[in-house]
Order: structure tokens, then C-alpha cells, then sequence
């Protein structure tokens, strides 16, 4: 009887975890979201609502930490269980770098906003969509514990890194034929590869996936070898 | 004593047939309830007691199972007839109701029931919401961008939650849109209210003794009180066609004489700013309106037009199907997508400086589209090819006459 209700307690806990960690990714989803329509509607109040709101991110860096170190050391949980609370750890870290770029995204909205703009930047709201589209994709794939999708979605960052190449080229040749577009042209390259970075910690949060579901470690793999 | 031991065996017999009888009659009734109960049969065959209690109980249930469906077809019906979302969630969280209302809001699927809510629905608020007193309410933004109300209630009896999601996005919208418009009111009656204050101040300080400065003052002071006569005018045209006051009498109304009237009151303005108009019509083009609405509609649409083409305006018509439509062309800036869905907006302008400058009250167009709207038409303004603007309005087709 003991044992029964230690058990649900610590169902209770995991359940706990994995829905604060869920929370703190659609936190993050939402700071990306309102950075770009910050950006796009060139609103410097939106800007610093969006750099306002960091400090829940970190504290559920603080809180979802504290809770998985708890379990870890009252429950001595062991295989997958065991697995998903280490891969908890590290995607709070990832989760909270996220929010620090959407951060820094607003950031450069703020120095953007005073000076005429620049266009286009149709391109930029592609990688920022296709990020974003990605970032879904790895929490979806955390909650269906579905390893198959997750590796779709390591695979999918490929496409942000050739975006974000394509995208920091045009954005140079801007400088290249008017030299005072500089001013501009620094803020969204910064923004660009706020992106790009957003792009790679959304792919650690993918390979964590996978490692949670099949116990197996793809990080530092060529894709080639990812399929089973 | 050899009859008695026959009656025995006899009766020993008639014991084993008997109990072989019931035993075979039991288990046939067994097989049979079983069918009844996995519904494979409807009812247990035999005329006995114990059979016909059988068939009773099965009635019963079969009436119960009717009951329970109805009433869940009916509940599903109630919750998905609502606007409102409605989510009702078990004590661990998981889905146990998603009403089609939520499903939209949230773009979800249906068929998440039984799924963990906070796992699905990312909304960090929302995971924080529930663990709040009873009656609270959040406001939230969903991923999509709409806006929602959120409350709460315990259901009864055990842990879980039942939370109503209202769509506040219009209402925040319309919101929004009133209070842009008492800050450009106050924002369009102070600046005309400033000029003649201060140029009453200039004058009363000593410049009415200065006859050139005074000539200019008191044009000034004559300009800005004109402006705010036009806007006031303007305003209460509007607030009487908000409540319904304004007094249409709709009629056959000749298009081609009507527009040639208009064009008269915005001629002298026309020529001052070097502007040509002109008009192309048809003969006997009429349409369901009231003379002078349509008049100050199209005074509306040529006055707007004078201030922003570049050489000239000009105002055809003809007929699409059981409408008329009139379009006011310029060969002017254009106007820009995202200025052309809010134009007729009150107070709303593409470019605040310059159709100050002009003399605009930024009610004008605001005013022709509730016109047009009372009178059963439309409104619209696509650019001109190859530049400017096309304002048009699209009016009922008279019957022509005999």
C-alpha cells in the first residue's frame, strides 16, 4: 500500500516536470513570436515587453532545475525515467538560451526602430516561421515521445543553416551598394543569426528527444547514420 | 418390498432426467445472457421466471444505455453549439471534454481526449491559471494571436477543472478603435483651437495695430474656425447616422445629373490647385438613393480626390448586374496596402501631415462609407492603373421606368 502511493506521488512529479518544461517551451515560443511581430510592425513598446518577459523564462530555469534535482534525489529514478529527467536538465538550459536570443531579437528591434526601414525582409520572416515551425515540431515531439519526429526535425535545421547563409549574404550586399545601410544592415544580421543560434538549440532539444525514446545518443552523428 | 425398491428406482430415475433437464436448461441460459449481456442476442429465449427477470434486466439496461446516450449526444450538442471553448480536464490533468469552440481556438484536434492538456497547449499561463483560487480569469494571448478570457470552475466531486475560453479579440480590437478615436477628436479640436488662440493672443498683444501681421492673423483665425466648423458639421452628420437619425428618402436618382451637381461645389478648389475633372456616364444610368446623400458622397469622394491626384479627377459609372458602380479616380501617390483597408476609419490618415496641410477633417471618407452602407451598397478603393487610387461605390440599380 506504501509502495502504491509513493508511486503515484512520484507519477505526480514527473507529471509536474514534464508540464513545466512544456510551459517553459510555449513561454519561449511565444518570446520568438512577439519579437518578430515586434520587429515586422517595427513596435519598440512590444520590444521591451518581449525583453520584460526573460524573467519568467529564467525563473522556470531556477524552479524546473530545483524540482528535477529534488526527484533525482528522493525517487533514485532509474532507465527512461532516469533518462528523462538528465534530458529535463539540459533542455531547461537550452529552453533558456532560446529565450535569451528571442531577447536579444528585441534587443535589436529597439536600435532598428529609431532609423528608416529597410526592405525586404521577407526572407527573414521565412527563417523566423521555419524556426519557430521547428521549435513546435521538437516540443510536440517531446510530448509524443516520438523519436521518429524528432529526427525530422535535426534534419530540418539544415534548411535554417542554408536560409541563414542565403539571408546574411543579401543582407551584406545591402552594405556593398549603399554604405549607409550599415547601421541597419548590423542590427538584422545580429537578428539573423539570433535565429540561426535559436535553430541549433532547437536541434539539441530534438537529440535529446531521441535519446530519451531510444536510449540512444545522436549527438555528433553524420545524418546519414540517424535513421535507426 | 420389491415395489418399493421399483418406486425407488423410479423415482431415482425421474430425479436424474429432471436434474439433467435443469442442468441443460441452466446452461443454455447461461450461453444465452452471456449473448444478451456482450449484445449479441436481445433477449433470452423461454417462457420460465427466471427468464423473463432476465429479459427485464435487459430492458432496464437497454433503457439506461438509450438514456445515457441521449443525454451525452445532448451535452455534446450543448457544448459544441456554444461560441464559448469549454475544456474539462480530470484531477492529472488529462482531456475529458473538448468542445469544437476550444478545438478552433486552440488548434487542436479533437481527438485529444484523454491526452494531458498542458502538454498539448503550451500556454505557461494557462498551466498557472488552474492552480488559482476558483472565479479568477485570465486574460491571454493564444499562439494563434487571437485574444481569450479564460475562467474556471472545480467540477464536482473530484480534482478536475472545467475552464470556459471566451474570444475577446474583436472587443479588444473595437476597444482599441474608440480609444483612437477620442485621442484624434481631442488631437483634431486642439490644434485648430490653438492657431486661434494664439493668433487672438498676437493680435490682442499689439499686432491689430500692425495692419499687414493683422491681415494675416485674423485670416489665420478665419481658416482655423472654418476647420472646426467643417469638422463639427462633420461629426454630427456621423453621430446622427450612428444612432439612426439621419433621415434618408430613397428614391430613382439620375446619376449623371447628380455627379454634374457635385462637381460644381468642388470646381473652384479644383482650379485653384490646377486640376481638371471631367465625368464619363451614361445617359439614363439611375439608381435607389437618397439626391442628396448621394450628392455629399460624391462632394466627399471629388474633394478627396482634389487633394491628393496630381493632374486630375475623374468620375465614371456604369452598370454590374443589379448595381451601379461610381468610381472616383486620381492619377495621384496611391495609397499603400496597408492604408487601404483603414481609410474609412474616422480620423484615420495615410499621411497625417500632409492631409492636414490640405485641410482635410478625416472624416470625409468615414462618412460616405456609412452613407453608402445605410443605402444598401459598398465601398472600396483599389489602386489606379497606372497610378493613383480608385475610390468606388457600388449603389442598388433602379428598375427603369415603364
Amino acid at each position: 500500500m506504501i509502495s502504491l502511493h509513493t508511486s503515484k506521488d512520484f507519477e505526480q512529479e514527473l507529471r509536474t516536470l514534464r508540464e513545466r518544461l512544456c510551459a517553459m517551451g510555449g513561454r519561449c515560443e511565444q518570446q520568438i513570436r512577439l519579437a518578430m511581430q515586434a520587429l515586422t510592425e517595427r513596435d519598440s513598446e512590444l520590444a521591451r515587453k518581449v525583453i520584460e518577459g526573460d524573467h519568467a523564462i529564467d525563473r522556470d530555469e531556477l524552479e524546473i532545475d530545483e524540482l528535477a534535482l529534488q526527484i533525482l534525489a528522493t525517487r533514485q529514478p532509474v532507465a527512461s525515467d532516469l533518462r528523462f529527467i538528465t534530458m529535463s536538465l539540459k533542455f531547461v538550459t537550452d529552453l533558456e538560451r532560446i529565450g535569451d536570443l528571442a531577447t536579444g531579437i528585441a534587443k535589436r528591434v529597439l536600435e532598428l526602430v529609431p532609423l528608416p526601414p529597410l526592405e525586404p525582409k521577407g526572407d527573414l520572416g521565412r527563417l523566423a516561421s521555419l524556426v519557430q515551425k521547428n521549435l513546435r515540431a521538437a516540443l510536440d515531439a517531446f510530448v509524443a515521445k516520438d523519436a521518429d519526429r524528432a529526427t525530422a526535425v535535426i534534419q530540418a535545421d539544415l534548411e535554417v543553416d542554408k536560409l541563414n547563409a542565403t539571408l546574411f549574404a543579401e543582407l551584406i550586399a545591402f552594405v556593398a551598394t549603399d554604405a549607409a545601410t550599415v547601421t541597419r544592415v548590423l542590427p538584422l544580421t545580429s537578428v539573423c543569426r539570433s535565429l540561426e543560434r535559436i535553430g541549433d538549440h532547437v536541434k539539441n532539444l530534438a537529440e535529446g528527444v531521441v535519446y530519451m525514446v531510444r536510449a540512444q545518443d545522436v549527438r555528433h552523428r553524420p545524418l546519414s547514420r540517424l535513421e535507426k | 418390498m420389491i415395489a418399493a425398491l421399483v418406486v425407488l428406482a423410479l423415482a431415482l430415475v425421474a430425479a436424474l432426467i429432471k436434474v439433467a433437464l435443469t442442468h441443460r436448461r441452466l446452461t443454455s441460459l447461461a450461453r444465452q445472457t452471456h449473448d444478451v449481456v456482450r449484445d449479441h442476442a436481445p433477449r433470452v429465449r423461454g417462457g420460465g421466471e427466471v427468464e423473463r427477470w432476465i429479459n427485464a434486466l435487459a430492458e432496464d439496461a437497454e433503457r439506461g444505455r438509450a438514456a445515457l446516450a441521449h443525454e451525452r449526444t445532448l451535452l455534446a450538442a450543448v457544448a459544441d453549439g456554444l461560441t464559448q471553448g469549454v475544456i474539462v480536464i480530470d484531477g492529472e490533468h488529462r482531456i475529458e471534454l473538448l468542445n469544437d469552440a476550444a478545438c478552433k481556438m486552440l488548434d487542436v484536434q479533437r481527438s485529444l481526449v484523454g491526452e494531458p492538456l498542458f502538454e498539448l497547449v503550451r500556454i505557461p499561463e494557462l498551466r498557472e491559471f488552474i492552480d488559482r483560487p476558483d472565479d479568477s480569469v485570465l486574460e491571454v494571448e493564444l499562439p494563434s494571436g487571437a485574444r481569450a478570457l479564460i475562467r474556471a470552475a472545480r467540477t464536482l466531486g473530484h480534482a478536475g477543472r472545467v475552464l470556459l475560453l471566451e474570444d475577446v479579440t474583436t472587443v479588444r480590437r473595437l476597444e482599441s478603435v474608440r480609444r483612437d478615436i477620442v485621442a484624434n477628436v481631442s488631437h483634431e479640436l486642439r490644434s485648430p483651437v490653438a492657431v486661434i488662440r494664439a493668433n487672438a493672443e498676437t493680435l490682442m498683444a499689439g499686432a491689430k495695430d500692425d495692419p499687414q501681421m493683422a491681415a494675416k492673423l485674423v485670416e489665420g483665425l478665419h481658416r482655423n474656425a472654418e476647420r472646426l466648423a467643417r469638422i463639427l458639421a462633420d461629426m454630427l452628420d456621423l453621430s446622427r447616422l450612428d444612432a439612426g437619425q439621419y433621415r434618408l428618402e430613397v428614391g430613382r436618382v439620375m446619376v449623371k445629373s447628380v455627379t454634374e451637381q457635385s462637381l460644381s461645389a468642388v470646381e473652384t478648389q479644383a482650379e485653384k490647385r490646377g486640376v481638371t475633372l471631367s465625368i464619363d456616364i451614361p445617359d439614363g444610368l439611375a439608381v435607389r438613393a437618397d439626391a442628396k446623400a448621394l450628392d455629399q458622397i460624391l462632394v466627399n469622394l471629388l474633394d478627396n480626390g482634389v487633394k491628393y491626384t496630381e493632374t486630375r479627377v475623374w468620375i465614371e459609372a456604369r452598370e454590374v448586374g443589379d448595381a451601379v458602380r461610381i468610381e472616383a479616380r486620381d492619377d495621384g501617390p496611391g495609397l499603400a496596402d496597408k492604408h487601404r483597408e483603414r481609410v474609412f476609419e474616422r480620423f484615420y490618415r495615410a499621411d497625417p501631415s500632409r492631409s492636414r496641410e490640405a485641410g482635410g477633417t478625416g472624416l470625409g471618407l468615414s462618412i460616405v462609407k456609412h452613407l453608402v452602407e445605410s443605402m444598401g451598397g459598398a465601398v472600396g478603393v483599389e489602386p489606379n492603373q497606372p497610378r493613383g487610387s480608385v475610390f468606388w461605390i457600388r449603389l442598388p440599380k433602379a428598375a427603369t421606368l415603364g
